[in-house]
């Protein structure tokens, strides 16, 4: 086509991204990010290569309204009939060379409203941003076992962990560039780029690991530098943090809703800085449904629980088809060894969850998951709950047993990461109801999946509620949640 | 032989066949009426299935009747689902059903570009003709890009000029596929019932030069519907002469061009220019949406650059993004040969299977070396 060799001849060889930009994509309601493709070109090559790759850029977007995980999200929406066109945005990547390389100094995501934050002394409506060095794949896509930086505009330097080997694990360590010399979209280590000298503002991103130095610099003669990522230097003045505030919020009030932005940041020699804009859209809600209208009037018995605040994870609208509760005061009278084991067996059944998204999970057990002291909760590891989708902490001040979750604790980290949804329910508490004669009803699923566990049939229950159209709902503005059945319970 | 119900016409053409589709060029639907009558009178008098599409604003071409099927379509629901309408209506009236389509031509004002009106024939004209249908078609002419014309004529069996002259009715076939007689391709003046050819030299050059001279504006026709509107945007935007005009032209530039969702459809018009919208038409390719990410980022980058303490110029990282329009999309299904497929996918229980096929062949049909070729007919 004509009119794509004006783009090929108008970007010459600098870095393009191809994305999708479907009409259902990013309107209020639908949330079909990361649903399509969008694809880095480093655009090398003669004008006949950069063509060949810029029409099969093209193609592979185009074919990625047929992939299955998209197909699947607009058929659970009723969208499975209806048109979806796909529209392209061909973006310049923002950045500037390093040697061989080619990324921006930050990239990121923003958003008005802090969705992580559920802490009673913040402020959700002060915005947060996930934030990595060089390209913004990192930030949007979740990577295992590599941290963006969460950055609460309220409080950017916050960081709990004291430990300086949890600020270097819970920190990023690979890189996504482009490598103009390789015509082609890479990761690489921040070690490698440093040690490269690819990167010379290192100081700004930053904080020289000298720990880790000195313990390499025993057993190793190489000369080699290590660094951690913190971004901790940025936030050394209030400017880039101010300009966010404002920027979210002079959206959020045009759109009359809670935005998401994505963005890269370069900065000049003098340490001003520009902000690239590459896109916005009203804050999307996680799961089912369009925009979350919590139902005003459900049936006291249906309720499974009820409360408001104190959840994390944005606005949800989630079908729930098995519940793992752990009794609290069952719990609490354990002896050490029992309560140690009471985790392994969540664990177990954690692992029987082949896949999130056909066996969404609720988890609810007193205080806090993931302790190490098993007075205070249960001590899984977070390997023993990742494919739960809703993780509910009960507080059962009888036992001393209270939810505790910190933003930027490693837990913390890690369900953000892994996209698991939480919830601390007080059930002492006014307007709260939390209804444990739900399960009377149902069968304990334990001892089917796990015969050797029947000694605590009575601590942990496991029920298939499928038949019972469970569902949970929040929504960030009302700050309300609600667990619901949407169907007639019937006895059995 | 399949009857058009006039007589003289029949032995211009040597009578129609099944699967014939027959595309009318008019200057007024009136014409189209009146071929439209017979040939309905006719298909009713043997009993055929009579199948009347109507979707247009002009007037009705056939009146409700017990003897005819009559659909109501919406062609501003879009292409998709105005073809996939269609494309249903098609399957379930079944084979060797007689067709009339409203005037084709004001599907423009719904979806406001040629390009597509090509699509929609090429997908629905080869369906009629397998399952043996005969359909009329009727496009106005000096509307329709050169281009769209010439996909139309290619995918038709028929294609017949409509015009009058010094108060005479003429009829000129274009093309008529497979059929030939020496003076079938000559403009035909009616003369009752029958259509006396125009063999001498000199009528024939009197007529077809007044006809020429009707369309003189061939310059313009060389532009899709879509970059006209454009034009008059833009003398619009230099003119500056009616705040209603250009309020109007607004509210149809963000309707046809930026988004569907409501929502988002009130802030763009809340904060677009004219200028502004022309401008991101320049750097428009094809045409059609520009689709959620596109008009998120400029909406969100206008509403930064009003907010005056932001002080946006001096922080903001300009751009020079390029959209590629959705109907490109549409396009490359349809001459791909895949618009079946894209059908049949959304039928129950192909969901999921029909797309792994759509998938593959979107990538890997045609080689890489191809890549030129199968945008080069967009």
């Amino acid at each position: 086509m004509e009119h794509f060799q004006q783009i090929i001849e108008y970007f010459g060889s600098s870095p393009i991204i191809i994305r999708s930009s479907s009409l259902l994509e990013d309107n209020f309601g639908n949330a079909f990010a990361g649903k399509y493709e969008s694809i880095f070109l480093a655009n090398q090559g003669s004008p006949e290569q950069r063509y060949i790759q810029f029409a099969e850029a093209v193609k592979k977007v185009y074919s990625s309204t047929m992939n299955e995980d998209a197909l699947a999200y607009r058929k659970q929406r009723g969208l499975d009939k209806s048109d979806e066109q796909m529209a392209l945005l061909v973006q310049r990547v923002s950045g500037a060379p390093h040697k061989n390389y080619f990324f921006p100094d930050l990239a990121g995501v923003g958003l008005s409203h802090n969705i992580y934050m559920w802490n009673e002394n913040m402020n959700p409506k002060e915005g947060m941003l996930r934030l990595v060095f060089g390209l913004g794949t990192r930030a949007v896509n979740r990577v295992e076992g590599d941290y963006p930086r969460m950055v609460a505009l309220e409080n950017p330097l916050q960081r709990p962990y004291s430990e300086k080997d949890d600020l270097r694990k819970f920190s990023q360590h690979e890189v996504d560039l482009i490598d103009t010399k390789e015509n082609i979209l890479k990761t690489i280590s921040f070690e490698n780029l440093i040690n490269e000298k690819s990167y010379m503002d290192i100081d700004r991103v930053a904080v020289k690991d000298d720990e880790a130095m000195r313990m390499m610099s025993k057993n190793n003669t190489e000369d080699k530098e290590y660094w951690i990522l913190t971004l901790d230097n940025i936030f050394g003045d209030d400017t880039l943090i101010d300009t966010f505030k404002n920027i979210l919020k002079s959206l959020e009030k045009s759109y009359s809703y809670p935005v998401e932005i994505e963005f890269t940041v370069n900065f000049a020699e003098d340490n001003t800085f520009k902000i690239n804009l590459l896109q916005c859209r009203p804050l999307q809600t996680v799961g089912l449904g369009n925009r979350v209208e919590i139902p005003n009037l459900v049936k006291k018995e249906n309720i499974l629980f009820e409360s408001q605040g104190y959840f994390l994870g944005g606005n949800i609208s989630q079908g729930i088809q098995r519940i793992i509760y752990v009794a609290p005061g069952k719990y609490s009278k354990l002896v050490l060894s029992d309560k140690y084991e009471i985790a392994h067996i969540v664990g177990k059944l954690n692992s029987h969850i082949e896949n999130r998204e056909k066996l969404p999970t609720l988890l609810m057990g007193p205080g806090r998951w993931g302790t190490t002291t098993p007075s205070l909760g249960i001590p899984v590891k977070f390997a023993e709950i990742n494919n739960i989708a809703v993780l509910v902490e009960i507080a059962f001040p009888e036992g001393n047993l209270m939810p505790e979750l910190s933003f930027g604790t490693h837990f913390f980290q890690d369900l953000v990461e892994t996209n698991i949804f939480y919830i601390a329910l007080f059930p002492e508490k006014k307007d709260v109801i939390f209804n444990d004669n739900f399960f009377k009803k149902e069968k304990n699923l334990l001892t089917k999946l796990i015969p050797q566990s029947a000694k605590y049939k009575n601590v942990i229950g496991v029920y298939d509620i499928s038949s019972e159209g469970l569902k949970i709902m929040s929504d960030i503005i009302s700050q309300k949640i609600i667990c619901f059945s949407d169907s007639k319970r019937t006895s059995k | 032989m399949i009857s058009t119900g006039i007589k003289g016409l029949d032995s211009v053409i040597t009578g129609l066949r099944e699967g014939d589709n027959v595309v009318w060029q008019i200057d007024d639907i009136k014409d189209y009426a009146e071929l439209v009558k017979p040939f309905v009178e006719q298909a009713l008098k043997e009993k055929r299935k009579v199948v009347y599409m109507r979707f247009a604003s002009h007037k009705e071409l056939l009146k409700p009747s017990l003897k005819i099927k009559r659909y109501e379509l919406n062609a501003y629901a879009g292409f998709e689902s105005f073809a996939t309408k269609v494309n249903n209506i098609i399957t379930q009236e079944g084979e060797g059903t007689y067709y009339v389509f409203d005037c084709l031509s004001e599907l423009l004002s719904a979806w406001a570009t040629d390009l597509m009106i090509g699509n929609f024939f090429m997908v629905t004209c080869p369906y009629l003709y397998e399952l043996k249908t005969v359909t009329y078609f009727s496009i106005l002419r000096y509307n329709h890009s050169f281009k769209s014309v010439a996909r139309i004529r290619e995918t038709t069996q028929l294609l017949i000029d409509v015009y009058h002259c010094e108060g005479c009715f003429y009829i000129h076939p274009l093309k008529v596929w497979n059929r030939y007689s020496p003076t079938m391709f000559l403009p035909h003046q009616r003369e009752n019932d029958k259509f006396i050819p125009i063999t001498d030299s000199v009528n024939a050059v009197k007529l077809l030069s007044y006809i020429h001279e009707k369309g003189a504006e061939s310059a313009k026709r060389n532009l899709d519907y879509w970059d006209l509107l454009f034009i008059e945007a833009e003398e619009l935007a230099r003119n500056n002469t009616s705040e209603n005009k250009t309020k109007n032209m607004v509210k149809k530039l963000c309707n046809i061009m930026l988004t569907k969702n409501k929502k988002i459809l009130s802030l763009a018009m809340q904060h677009f220019s004219l200028e502004e919208l022309i401008e991101i038409k320049s750097r428009l390719i094809g045409t059609g949406y520009i689709g959620g990410k596109s008009i998120g980022m400029l909406l969100a980058r206008k509403i930064l650059s009003e907010d005056t303490p932001l002080n946006w110029q001096k922080l903001s990282e300009s751009h020079d993004s390029f959209y590629i329009g959705s109907d490109i999309f549409y396009s490359y299904i349809v001459q791909n040969q895949l618009w079946k497929l894209h059908m049949q996918q959304k039928t129950e229980g192909e969901y999921f299977r029909v797309a792994k096929i759509i998938k593959e062949k979107m990538l890997y049909e045609r080689s890489r070396k191809k890549s030129w070729n199968t945008f080069s007919r967009l």
